[in-house]
């Protein structure tokens, strides 16, 4: 329970509080016209206006004294505030029942916010990953290696992340004392006003929404029949035709613009040679690969992702033995000869997003299909 | 703001609590218009109507009759409301206690208020930052698996406002090595120092679960693939056989790995060494592993205008991930070489001596008995494996799954990358 005189004073308290704390607003247009006056008079007659009250900061108390002679009425507020800027570096502001007057500089100092934003996330490189070559077998070659190794071609935008917040927000204003924009161990460091620490998770945002715009790529292959003579179908088309496929043979991710690829396949190590050393046969060893590679490098567009598809199969690798025979018909050493099936494509094709391709070599088709996930260009 | 104040004592009061009562510099009332009064002259008229006196610091002493008052009120205000104001644009620090009003320069109220304030850095993590955990050291590597874990180290403090030269030089000291950090603060400035701290280390240990699954397939099974939800993943998973779930537990940004393999060694050649066969071992690994860095979207770490947060609202992860899965294929190809055997029969050597006079003769001869090496027979393996390695980065919005799909001798591999549950 709350009793009545507690209550009563409450209410007065609140009411007192109402009637006091009207907020001053800005006109439409103030009048800035004086014929010798003193600068405070000007300023005096926009709060007024304003219906404010009037506080100069200490540091410009001095430049009120200043005289004043000019002709300037019905100036749109912001046109006001920006003649005080120019005129006499004096930084006009309603802040609450408040009209303020300080200085340009020292309140421009004053409206620097810090903050921290964790980057990482955009620090990634999306580097380029080109399939191995599907070694062939080469009797006598030195011996293969499975997987090659991978050369690199990162590119991060975070290196030039605070030239791009320099250039898309505010150009102007990094020159001004106190701000900063640094990018240090996955941190990045602003120190701007808050409309820019706003633009800055805004664009922040539009990063990430572009770096998950992805690309997937899946792949089937089967016997040519009437279904992929139209060489690209769409989306609707694909989705149809590829309900009796079961699971693709290959299905991986790439960012826009990526070069990714899928490969799996079996090493085998076959004896390809012997050599003779004092007297023994000693074989030579080198693995041969089979198996497939699919390497695509894609680029989401507005009619569709543009890849260039690299394809490479390796199948039905045969090793026959073959052995060496000593006078009496004894096995004293063997060594496999190597028959492959080779079959490969390169091609650029431009896909709608979730339709696919058709790549026939031979007498099979591949169906390479792309599908963008994300954000879609415009 | 007193608007606030006012609602607060309502609620407060509804509720049957005391609420405090206001201070004498809330009853008394004016209306200031002092346009352009000297410092000196202003006291003197907040004296008078306040009662009761009102000490200067040396500092505002100095300035009482120098620095030029611009104040004029629309209306009466609460002596407390013009002494805030006179406070914020004058560079003063005014304190109202029961029987007298003390004023200062602001400088002179921080400098009084900073005291001591010693803060252990390794409290809040520092150089205990999550170490990159790669996987075995076949592991595979990719440009995109590089993480050291750190999070601003160096930058996050160095722009610290707020703090003096001498603590900025301990600052630098405590970053280098002990991480016992010993500075005059004032308690805003310890608590936002705090506060930062508090918000890198949130950052920083963000957890980040997740669970690859691999299995196979048979080829004309469906299976969907990409970017799933994490219904349509549970539903592929479950289809899977020779099924292996790993999981990477860390976190955020962190390289964590996980692997079951089962390593083993296969004698697949030799060399001939001094007419002899030397035999050769070479290692394999067959499992599966896998290596991840899950970073969560770019998020607000702490910012001096309101409490720091985690931004947490945003839910896309970045997962740089390489995945390693070979299969050794039974039986393994087997191949046999032989070292013939060597023959030596029983063989004499000597000589045909004479005497001086050249009469007697005599034959001196050496025995060699004979040799039989047995031939040697060499049985070599030729490994034949199946092996997948795909690796990439890609972006979830939470609750998405990644599924990759290849070829396997059994039908197709399958790996299912999801949050862990």
């Amino acid at each position: 329970m709350i009793s009545p005189s507690l209550l009563s004073a409450s209410l007065m308290i609140l009411a007192w509080s109402l009637g006091s704390i009207s907020a001053a607003t800005a006109p439409a247009t103030v009048d800035l016209s004086a014929a010798d006056k003193p600068l405070l008079t000007v300023i005096e007659r926009l709060a007024r206006a304003c219906s404010a009250s009037l506080v100069v900061d200490h540091s410009v108390t001095v430049r009120m004294g200043t005289t004043v002679r000019n002709e300037i009425e019905n100036v749109p507020w912001n046109q006001a505030k920006e003649w005080f800027a120019t005129q006499h570096r004096l930084s006009i502001a309603l802040e609450g029942e408040w009209l303020v007057v300080t200085d340009v500089d020292s309140a421009f100092q004053a409206s620097l916010v810090s903050a921290a934003y964790d980057v990482r996330q955009l620090m990634g490189s999306d580097a380029n990953r080109p399939a191995p070559d599907i070694d062939l077998p080469e009797p006598g070659a030195p011996r293969a290696r499975s997987l090659p190794t991978l050369e690199a071609t990162p590119a991060t935008i975070v290196s030039t992340l605070p030239e791009l917040i320099k250039t898309e927000i505010e150009p102007a204003s990094w020159n001004w004392s106190g701000t900063t924009v640094v990018v240090q161990n996955g941190l990045l460091l602003v120190t701007h006003q808050q409309q820019v620490h706003t633009a800055v998770r805004s664009l922040l945002a539009r990063l990430e929404a572009t770096s998950a715009r992805q690309i997937v790529v899946r792949c089937w292959s089967f016997p040519v029949t009437n279904q992929g003579k139209s060489g690209i179908v769409d989306a609707v088309t694909w989705q149809g035709q590829a309900k009796t496929l079961g699971a693709p043979r290959a299905a991986f991710i790439l960012a826009d613009g990526q070069r990714n690829h899928s490969y799996s396949g079996t090493e085998r190590t076959a004896v390809v040679d012997l050599d003779v050393v004092q007297g023994i046969y000693q074989p030579v060893n080198q693995a041969t690969l089979d198996g497939m590679a699919l390497d695509v490098q894609a680029h989401a567009t507005i009619g569709g992702v543009l890849a260039t598809i690299r394809l490479a199969e390796v199948s039905g690798v045969v090793l026959t033995p073959k052995t060496v025979r000593d006078g009496q018909d004894r096995v004293i050493s063997t060594l496999d000869t190597i028959a492959i099936e080779q079959s490969g494509q390169r091609t650029t094709r431009l896909i709608p997003s979730g339709g696919a391709a058709f790549i026939r070599i031979g007498e099979r088709f591949w169906a390479v299909q792309c599908e963008v996930v994300g954000q879609p260009p415009r | 703001m007193r608007m606030l104040w006012i609602l607060a004592f309502v609620a407060a009061t509804t509720a049957g609590e005391t609420a405090t009562p206001p201070s004498w510099a809330d009853e008394i009332s004016l209306r200031p218009e002092w346009r352009q009064a000297l410092l000196g002259t202003v006291l003197d008229e907040i004296e008078k109507k306040a009662g009761c006196p009102v000490i200067r610091s040396k500092g505002v002493e100095s300035l009482a009759n120098s620095r030029v008052v611009i104040l004029i009120e629309r209306e009466r205000q609460s002596l407390r409301t013009v002494l805030a104001a006179l406070g914020k644009w004058q560079g003063l620090h005014c304190t109202i206690d029961p029987m007298r009003l003390l004023v200062e320069t602001q400088e002179e109220a921080d400098l009084g208020r900073r005291r001591p304030v010693g803060i252990s850095l390794r409290d809040y993590g520092w150089f205990a930052e999550p170490k990159s955990l790669p996987g075995h050291r076949d592991a595979p590597t990719d440009p995109n698996l590089s993480s050291d874990g750190d999070l601003g180290h160096g930058v996050l403090l160095g722009g610290f406002p707020g703090l003096e030269a001498e603590s900025r030089k301990d600052l630098d000291e405590a970053m280098r090595g002990t991480g016992h950090l010993r500075l005059l603060a004032t308690p805003e400035t310890e608590a936002r120092l705090r506060n930062t701290l508090a918000a890198r280390f949130a950052r920083m240990t963000l957890p980040q679960s997740w669970m690859i699954t691999t299995g196979t397939l048979v080829a004309d099974q469906p299976c969907p693939s990409g970017l799933v939800t994490v219904a349509q993943a549970e539903f592929a998973t479950k289809n899977l056989g020779d099924r292996v779930v790993l999981t990477c537990v860390g976190m955020n940004g962190q390289r964590i790995s996980s692997e079951q393999t089962r390593p083993r060694n296969q004698l697949t050649t030799f060399d001939v060494v001094g007419g002899e066969m030397d035999p050769k071992v070479e290692g394999s690994n067959p499992g599966r592993q896998v290596d991840l860095i899950a970073t969560a979207a770019a998020g607000v770490v702490w910012t001096d205008s309101t409490p720091a947060h985690i931004d947490a609202s945003s839910s896309l992860v970045r997962i740089a991930f390489a995945l390693a899965w070979e299969d050794s294929l039974n039986p393994p190809v087997e191949r046999q070489y032989r070292k013939p055997a060597e023959h030596h029969p029983l063989s004499f050597s000597g000589d045909v001596g004479k005497s001086s006079d050249g009469s007697n003769q005599s034959i001196r001869l050496d025995a060699k008995p004979a040799v039989l090496k047995e031939p040697v027979v060499m049985a070599v393996e030729l490994p034949q494996r199946w092996s997948w390695r795909p690796r990439g980065v890609v972006t979830l919005v939470r609750g998405q799954a990644l599924i990759l799909i290849a070829d396997h001798p059994t039908g197709r591999a399958v790996a299912v990358i999801q949050e862990a549950p």
